[in-house]
């Protein structure tokens, strides 16, 4: 039996609620230790990958916590082999439309603004606001020549610069930069 | 004693199985014989279409863009530094093809540029065409669509051009009606490919008819944007059927299409106008695509041939595309589906060609189905699909039977010089291999069968031999 599309809220594995109090200690632990403006910052923490398997191999979850992020912000990172244009890139809006993997959250979108570029873990690209399951999201499409990083971002501060800072901050920590740097076969 | 011996010299005939094509091996082939060969000057082929002009019998190949180390291949017979474009070889006399003219195409390398695709059609067969005339429709890169007569083939001459467009691919043309499903990427729909249909009747004046997509594909439209097509293929008046393959190697579909309701429907892209001649469509699994959706319709089926019902069956073969070097990817193979209920197209069976066979996932480049042959020639039609797989070169089945069908014979060509490396990356480190990569095969009237390699090695003739030769009843 597969696990039910668009999973909103997220599903929890099992264990998740140990780490999440475990988290919850750590982020309270840090809320007490550090200053007001260091209790802004954002807390990242990995979550199961909650889509049913399509085309593409299962990525990996993550959950954000903290002022930039909004109440939450949930997002999806997977890489998509050979389904870039090699020479060009990712070149319009369309392209985020229909790869961003909005479509796992369900098939009824619509973007709220034109994209704009935007760089992640060092790959260029381009990201766009979208409106997607009573909720907002930002989906990102990354060229690394031939194949593509997708990175969904899912919560009502998604498409914010906040967030947008957040996420890049988060996709740049040496150990998210090197899994996506494997996962593209980069070096 | 013996179980060891015979373990060890399993042993010892593994490795060789899995070893690289070195160059000077010889050609592997089984049922399977080579006829003749054109390097065709080391351009990545694409499309290759055999036309009988007279009494001459011309090959007509599209070709991919240069690669990074050679993006400008020389044409010797002009000294000149070309962009791949056609290459046009008389292949009358089989055994010796003679290189006619390269016609350049886009610059750009690999699907940046050149001019992958190509059908012909003869003048005194389309409804308005110049009766002296041959028509040769090309893509030229992704950016246009263009109609040379090639009545001498060495010296064509440009007539028409279709210009504007974000990426074109694997058209199909009516000879007999001029109806022409360009694929083609029109800048104000959502993805890089879908269809534009033209009446090329006259091929010195082309008209439009429409635009055609799946749902959700047009201008204008939101939400989940459908896979983006490959091709499609007609039946014509008679069949009044058009299959659409959409997806290359994932999110597959096939859409069943209404040809008169698509060619005399409202031409606006509305998503009620794009419904309307859609009569049914199978939607593969999301690991494989629909590269290329070849129907064989009213079927015999030798098992059934005794039951009240259905012993007769419409089939559509569905080859899917391998896109990634070394198995980086689900397998990409061929299905068949019956589509005796239109409504209710059911896949019934599908062939791979054995990895195990060859080691193929270790021998470098691409290892999958890419494409079928596409003539409907009496010779091989509903007997026997010839089907390129990469690195495992080209595979005849038997296809008299699509509920079983069964490999008769393969043909992997020897790499050459020309032959261009592949490569992936392991560990953050790029490793190339050399193989050979049989991208598309064709056949013609005859009974010939020509093979074209994406990584340079040129063009292959070949022809089947004992059993296999009986299975397409040649003598």
């Amino acid at each position: 039996m597969r696990p039910a599309a668009s999973p909103l809220p997220l599903r929890e594995g099992p264990g998740e609620g140990w780490r999440r109090a475990l988290t919850r200690s750590a982020f309270a632990l840090t809320l007490f230790l550090a200053s007001p403006a260091a209790a802004a910052e954002p807390v990242w923490r990995e979550v199961p990958w909650p889509w049913p398997r399509d085309a593409w191999p299962a990525g990996r979850a993550f959950r954000c916590e903290g002022d930039a992020c909004g109440p939450r912000l949930d997002l999806y990172v997977r890489a998509k082999l050979g389904f870039c244009n090699c020479g060009a890139g990712v070149t319009d809006d369309a392209e985020v439309d229909g790869t961003s993997d909005l479509d796992m959250v369900s098939a009824r979108f619509a973007p709220t603004a034109p994209g704009q570029f935007v760089t992640l873990a060092g790959l260029h690209g381009h990201t766009r606001p979208y409106t997607i399951a009573n909720t907002r999201a930002a989906g990102f499409a990354l060229a690394s020549t031939c194949d593509l990083l997708v990175v969904l971002a899912l919560g009502p501060n998604a498409p914010t610069p906040a967030a947008r800072d957040a996420i890049a901050s988060w996709t740049d920590t040496p150990e998210i930069r090197s899994w996506i740097n494997r996962l593209l076969g980069r070096p | 004693m013996r179980w060891c011996l015979a373990i060890g010299c399993l042993l010892l005939a593994l490795p060789a199985a899995a070893e690289e094509q070195k160059i000077g091996d010889p050609p592997v082939a089984v049922n399977m014989r080579l006829v003749g060969y054109s390097d065709l000057q080391a351009r990545s082929a694409y499309q290759p279409t055999i036309h009988r002009q007279g009494d001459r019998w011309i090959a007509y190949v599209g070709h991919h863009g240069g690669s990074d180390a050679v993006p400008l291949p020389v044409n010797p017979g002009t000294g000149q530094a070309e962009p791949n474009g056609t290459s046009i070889i008389d292949v009358t006399d089989p055994a010796a093809p003679k290189y006619l003219k390269h016609l350049p195409g886009q610059p750009g390398t690999y699907e940046q540029g050149g001019a992958q695709m190509v059908r012909v059609c003869n003048g005194r067969q389309l409804p308005k065409g110049d009766p002296a005339a041959v028509y040769m429709l090309r893509t030229f890169g992704g950016e246009a669509h263009e109609i040379w007569n090639v009545a001498k083939p060495e010296a064509p001459v440009l007539l028409t051009r279709i210009a504007g467009l974000k990426d074109t691919h694997k058209n199909w043309w009516e000879c007999d009606t001029g109806i022409a499903y360009l694929v083609s990427g029109s800048p104000e729909w959502r993805i890089r490919r879908m269809t534009q249909i033209y009446d090329l009747s006259d091929p010195a004046k082309p008209v439009k008819i429409r635009d055609f997509g799946l749902v959700g594909q047009e201008p204008g439209s939101t939400g989940a944007i459908p896979t983006e097509l490959h091709g499609p293929i007609s039946t014509g008046p008679e069949g009044n059927r058009v299959y659409f393959g959409y997806g290359t190697n994932k999110g597959g579909v096939v859409q069943i299409v209404d040809r008169e309701k698509l060619l005399r429907g409202a031409p606006e892209p509305t998503p009620a106008n794009l419904a309307a001649p859609e009569v049914a469509r199978l939607t593969m699994s999301s690991l494989n695509g629909a590269h290329t959706t070849f129907p064989m319709l009213r079927m015999p089926i030798p098992e059934f041939a005794r039951d009240k019902d259905g012993s007769t069956r419409d089939m559509l073969m569905i080859v899917d595309e391998a896109i990634l070097n070394e198995c980086n990817e689900a397998r990409q193979m061929v299905w068949f589906a019956d589509l005796t209920v239109e409504t209710r197209p059911m896949v019934v069976s599908n062939y791979t060609v054995s990895e195990k066979s060859g080691d193929f996932c270790s021998r470098g480049g691409r290892f999958g189905a890419h494409s079928s042959n596409e003539s409907m020639a009496p010779v091989f039609y509903k007997k026997v699909a010839l089907i390129s797989f990469f690195n495992a070169g080209v595979r005849a089945i038997d296809v008299r039977d699509p509920y079983a069908p069964r490999e008769i014979a393969s043909f992997v060509p020897a790499i050459t010089t020309n032959t261009d490396k592949r490569c992936v990356t392991v560990e953050g480190k790029e490793r190339c291999r050399i193989a050979i990569q049989t991208n598309n095969v064709e056949t013609d009237e005859r009974g010939y069968i020509y093979i074209v390699d994406r990584a340079n090695t040129g063009m292959h003739i070949l022809e089947l031999t004992g059993p296999a030769r009986a299975v397409a009843g040649q003598p």
